[in-house]
């Protein structure tokens, strides 16, 4: 797991300024995800805290009854959506949701395009699960989505607390042709990994979630989330094969040679067999899906 | 009597799944409406019942390679124009022409070779030969590029020579590169002299061994939506001959939507954004 050490969390905080001014993350959110980390907790608990905030109950029926699961019985209910979804699930879906109001699309100063940077992002969530499933870890599929969701969310913590540092950085890239991640390190001498990893910390999300934001470009460096991290990675190289990519430069790149597939192969072997053509054919299709979250989560 | 006007979800995966798996040609969630709509036609003609039974049809039937002919035709009818799929075009310019200008072995000569087989009325070849003039006066001056254009139709490439196109087929051309390399010419526009020069056309028949045995060695090797009516056993052998005329570190570009995977492991699958290629190690 990467730790943060002092003199890089200095310089994070002379960039970015008080870390008390990151947004938070709602309430709401928070409570579930701890209660779904509880091995106590039960389907009640979650339902009544959610129950206080209906805007975020009402997207959460939304999207499990949307293409996006497509289930085959309607979920009129939470406690339905929490048995059939099951509460690790939900708890993940009510964090990415919450993602949202986290970094509402105020008018302003904007380095990049949100609509695209969300694209990527869900996109990046929604391939890992699809991943995740394909491998045969369907129940790893909540934890990679919002790995998937979060991994960038430094850079939009960048573009909003250091502005005109960032809009260099990302200007420099684009010229050059480079991945906005090699610049950072090399103006900052850090990376969204690290600043997204602040956030991720003040959260208190699970270690999971926070080697996925921390370690997606090295996913060699993580801890015990290495797969999901690896997995993440993978996802996001498949954004990149079918456009929908963000921050990264155009080059060509082999999947079978990259780290994540190696490390994905070491746990799961049959990827070996996995048509990755016909994959990235499927995987575009499944674009759609991705918008219409985004549509409900933000709506 | 036509009973079910649309084909639903499962039948429509069944379809494309049998379609894959016979000739590597996977029609995305987008053609399914085109596909609905042939089909139904297909049913009428032929007297199917439904979706399904003309799935059943396809699937079981010892006629389906001449259906899926037929298919396919019917699907991808009318998509030659120039800068025909971006992002493959994209990557050409901005990935590997900077690539393979930058090889140890490949400066002695200074020169870039590409073959477009199945070269149809020439949109394709005259596109590489645009790209590749406009990167070698930005970045590589003293480069050559040399395009040779094969396909099978003595009339295509009749119409392919001349080189005068309608504005239906130039529907994707940027502009500056219309203003640069086109005159107008009535209602059409003629490719100019020095775009022409760069390219040079010739009969091609893909599965004459003769005629596959006599191509020069080559950098780029497009052929695009051609090889989908072939099948495994030609396309294989189509593919083989492609891996030995290119050199070493050049790149095969199939259809957008077409796989090589159950025809080679030869060649290092490279992704690029929005597209994919085969390269040669």
């Amino acid at each position: 797991m990467k730790e943060l050490s002092n003199e890089v969390k200095e310089r994070i905080v002379e960039i970015i300024g008080d870390l008390d001014s990151l947004p938070t993350l709602p309430h709401v959110a928070a409570q579930v995800m701890e209660l779904s980390m509880s091995s106590r907790s039960s389907v009640r608990e979650i339902a009544k805290i959610l129950e206080t905030d209906p805007a975020l109950t009402s997207k959460v029926l939304k999207v499990a009854n949307s293409a996006f699961y497509g289930l085959k019985q309607q979920v009129n209910s939470l406690e339905l959506a929490l048995v059939v979804l099951g509460m690790g699930e939900i708890s993940h879906l009510v964090m990415s949701i919450s993602v949202f109001s986290a970094f509402p699309d105020v008018p302003g100063k904007k380095t990049f395009n949100r609509e695209q940077f969300w694209v990527h992002s869900a996109g990046c969530g929604h391939f890992a699960r699809v991943i995740a499933r394909r491998l045969g870890e369907p129940s790893l599929s909540g934890e990679v989505f919002v790995g998937g969701l979060l991994h960038d969310i430094g850079k939009v913590v960048l573009d909003e607390k250091a502005h005109d540092v960032f809009t260099d950085i990302f200007t420099r890239a684009q010229e050059e042709d480079r991945a906005i991640y090699d610049v950072e390190r090399e103006k900052l001498g850090f990376t969204h990994e690290e600043v997204g990893l602040v956030l991720a910390q003040k959260w208190n999300l699970p270690l999971s979630l926070q080697e996925a934001i921390s370690s997606h470009h090295h996913p060699e460096e993580a801890g015990k989330s290495q797969f999901t991290v690896a997995v993440v990675r993978m996802a996001d190289l498949f954004c990149k094969a079918n456009a929908i990519g963000y921050g990264g430069d155009s080059k060509g790149f082999i999947f079978t040679e990259d780290i994540s597939w190696a490390l994905v192969q070491k746990i799961k072997p049959e990827i070996a067999s996995l048509d990755i053509e016909k994959f990235t054919f499927e995987l575009n299709d499944e674009i759609k899906k991705v918008k219409d979250f985004i549509n409900i989560a933000r709506g | 009597m036509v009973t079910t006007l649309t084909m639903d979800d499962k039948t429509f995966k069944s379809l494309r799944d049998f379609i894959y798996e016979k000739s590597g040609i996977y029609f995305s969630d987008q053609k399914k409406y085109l596909m609905e709509t042939k089909i139904l036609e297909r049913i009428k003609e032929r007297g199917f019942r439904d979706f399904n039974e003309y799935a059943y049809f396809l699937m079981y039937s010892k006629d389906y390679k001449e259906e899926l002919k037929y298919l396919f035709n019917a699907i991808t009818i009318n998509e030659t124009s120039f800068f025909r799929n971006r992002p493959q075009i994209d990557a050409f310019k901005n990935n590997i022409l900077p690539e393979l200008i930058g090889l140890p072995d490949r400066q002695t000569f200074k020169t870039i070779t590409i073959l477009s087989a199945g070269c149809s009325t020439g949109e394709e070849p005259y596109t590489l030969a645009m790209v590749c003039k406009e990167f070698i006066n930005a970045k590589a001056k003293d480069w050559r590029v040399m395009v040779e254009a094969g396909d099978l139709s003595e009339a295509a490439l009749a119409q392919a020579r001349e080189g005068v196109y309608n504005s239906y087929t130039l529907r994707n051309v940027p502009p500056q590169y219309l203003e640069k390399y086109f005159i107008k010419d009535g209602d059409n526009y003629r490719v100019k002299d020095e775009i022409k020069k760069m390219v040079r056309f010739y009969p091609l028949n893909l599965t004459d061994d003769a005629q596959m045995r006599r191509i020069t060695k080559k950098d780029v090797i497009f052929c695009r939506n051609v090889m989908i009516y072939f099948d495994d056993a030609v396309k294989k052998k189509v593919v083989n001959y492609f891996y030995d005329v290119l050199k070493v570190s050049g790149y095969l570009i199939i259809g957008h939507s077409e796989s090589l995977h159950n025809i080679t492991r030869a060649f290092k699958i490279v992704h690029f954004p929005g597209a994919l290629a085969y390269k040669k190690e």
